[in-house]
């Protein structure tokens, strides 16, 4: 999707599925790397490895990318983005959403895996609205 | 283009982001909370993709 740079906004928000059990800690973690400044390679890191999450394994993508080990294994046990990670999934339930991924493209939900055309054709029709 | 200054007018009230969910059969409205480490591209965008998804 490079053909957008500049033109569209992309913002990640956090769904972990109740019946994901390892789901959790992963978007928790992410948010610790986030916290660390490497948010991108670390939600990158976590698509190309799932589900192997485990908390060994999510401190190790962590350390691979450059984290400070002591500091992220703190950040990861107490718990420190519990609640942010839950206020995702609630603003997800108060817009009714329930399936993941869901893309809400200026507000167009856009549920479920779709060809990559869906995406640019709905992106378009956006780019060329009022 | 009512939506679209709505939503301008929401980003500015409280710093995150109004997004009008529509579909053919309902409206909803709901501020989304927005953290910038986990946003890319310029926040003046024509167009904002709100992504939620489950690692899993």
């Amino acid at each position: 999707m490079k053909e957008y740079d500049g033109r569209v906004r992309h913002v990640f928000k956090d769904l972990p599925l109740a019946f994901h059990d390892l789901a959790r800690p992963a978007h928790e973690a992410a948010r610790c790397a986030a916290e660390a400044g490497k948010f991108w390679a670390y939600h990158n890191r976590l698509f190309q490895e799932q589900p192997a999450f485990e908390r060994d394994d999510l401190v190790r993508y962590a350390v691979d990318l450059g984290m400070d080990r002591t500091s992220f294994v703190r950040c990861l046990d107490e718990r420190r983005f519990a609640a942010a990670v839950e206020a995702d999934v609630s603003q997800a339930r108060a817009l009714g959403l329930n399936g993941t991924p869901t893309f809400l493209i200026n507000g167009r939900p856009l549920v479920g895996a779709h060809p990559i055309e869906t995406f640019r054709s709905v992106i378009d029709d956006a780019l060329n609205g009022p | 283009m009512k939506r679209i200054a709505l939503v301008a007018a929401l980003v500015v009230a409280v710093g995150g982001l109004g997004v009008l969910l529509l579909t053919p059969r309902s409206r909803a409205q709901v501020n989304l909370s927005v953290e910038p480490t986990m946003t890319r591209g310029p926040a003046t965008a024509k167009v904002t993709i709100v992504e939620f998804s489950d690692y899993q």
